[in-house]
């Protein structure tokens, strides 16, 4: 009788067991998930310069340089963009483009870029001023020639963070080469 | 053909072994994922796991030889490392990420199973001989261990008897022996004898 309440004992841990094995492979199940999901993100978002405007104010004699970014999130988890860094050059050509004496400076926006939705594609604009007088506006100018158009290249990255991971973060690299004409502002 | 009852034991060492594994795992890859996901047990959890579960199988097996205690351990191990590889590469598996090489949230999967197969054997089988001394000691019943008592001094008792027989046998073939080197000793001598004049 000993015997079999030993038994008996064993037995219900091994039951106890199993019913917590049963709820672990179940949270298995839900970290692989979410693993899943989080390297889809990852993987499928993706982002590129479409397009680069610059305008020019005759009355302030300032530029104004417009970059369009596309942001693509065919995943099943909203992001937030939290950093746009970028580096713009002009040249008359592509030979000389990417030194250092064609970079008419950069800009970085962080936070406030808002979330693009999952299975979305959100076209973002950010700006940066040339102003009247400095370094950058000689060199646009020595790369305009004295006409309206120059070769331009942008290079930067976007920083992404995962609205339901804040921890979880990924950046893009973009990268951007066309002759871009200088309209009026 | 096994019998019945052992069937059934190595049935339940299996399925328990395979459920303790599964919890281990559990623990394990909430950890190694930890920053993918909203449940983070702590680091402790890879050496608190391993041993509870080890003690737990080491008292549910308190019944069953030693050796299949370390059986379950082998098993617990080799489903932990399986779980947690199938949940790391889950990516993978489900065609999400094709080249796991290349990128960079796979670089620690390496890592990570090798701690998984290193904490889990060691740990593992300490927690079982810590349940089974605890659970022979407290579960086993006394007149349980009275009758293991019993049976250990009635197996002694065989061993001795057997050992008896075995030198009254040697004694016996000994003695035959002797006899028979005798009586070739005689036939010879009859053998050379001169013949009488």
């Amino acid at each position: 009788m000993n015997k079999t309440k030993a038994l008996g004992i064993t037995n219900l841990i091994g039951i106890l067991l199993i019913i917590v094995a049963i709820i672990s492979a179940g949270g298995l199940c839900y970290v692989a998930l979410e693993y899943t999901q989080i390297s889809e993100t990852l993987v499928t978002v993706d982002a590129a310069v479409t397009d680069i405007a610059i305008l020019h104010d005759y009355a302030s004699g300032e530029y104004q340089v417009i970059i369009t970014i596309a942001v693509s999130n065919p995943s099943r988890l909203n992001i937030n963009i939290y950093s746009i860094e970028y580096l713009a050059y002009a040249d008359r050509t592509t030979t000389t483009l990417m030194g250092s004496e064609a970079n008419i400076g950069g800009g970085s926006t962080s936070t406030g870029n808002g979330t693009v939705v999952a299975g979305s594609v959100r076209e973002i604009q950010v700006f940066y001023l040339i102003g009247q007088s400095g370094l950058y506006l000689q060199r646009l100018q020595h790369a305009l020639d004295g006409g309206n158009t120059a070769w331009i290249y942008l290079g930067g990255f976007l920083l992404y963070r995962i609205s339901d991971f804040q921890d979880v973060s990924s950046e893009i690299g973009l990268g951007y080469l066309d002759q871009v004409v200088i309209q009026d502002a | 053909m096994l019998e019945k009852e052992t069937l059934a034991n190595r049935v339940k060492l299996f399925v328990w072994s395979v459920s303790a594994g599964l919890v281990i795992a559990f623990f394990f890859a909430s950890n190694f994922l930890a920053w993918a996901t909203n449940f983070n047990p702590g680091g402790e959890a890879l050496f608190i796991s391993p041993l509870m579960c080890g003690l737990i199988l080491g008292i549910i097996t308190c019944e069953m030889d030693a050796v299949n205690t370390v059986l379950a351990t082998i098993i617990i191990t080799v489903t932990t490392t399986i779980s947690v590889i199938l949940t790391l590469m889950s990516p993978f598996i489900l065609g999400i990420v094709s080249d796991p090489s290349g990128t960079i949230w796979f670089i620690h999967v390496p890592q990570n199973i090798l701690i998984t197969v290193i904490l889990v054997l060691p740990i593992t089988l300490l927690g079982s001989i810590l349940g089974r001394l605890f659970a022979e000691n407290t579960i086993l019943s006394s007149a349980m261990r009275g009758e293991r008592a019993v049976l250990k001094s009635e197996t002694e008792e065989w061993y001795k008897m057997l050992e008896e027989k075995l030198e009254e046998k040697k004694a016996a073939l000994e003695k035959v022996r002797k006899e028979q080197e005798a009586n070739m000793g005689a036939e010879n001598s009859q053998v050379e004898r001169p013949p009488a004049q």
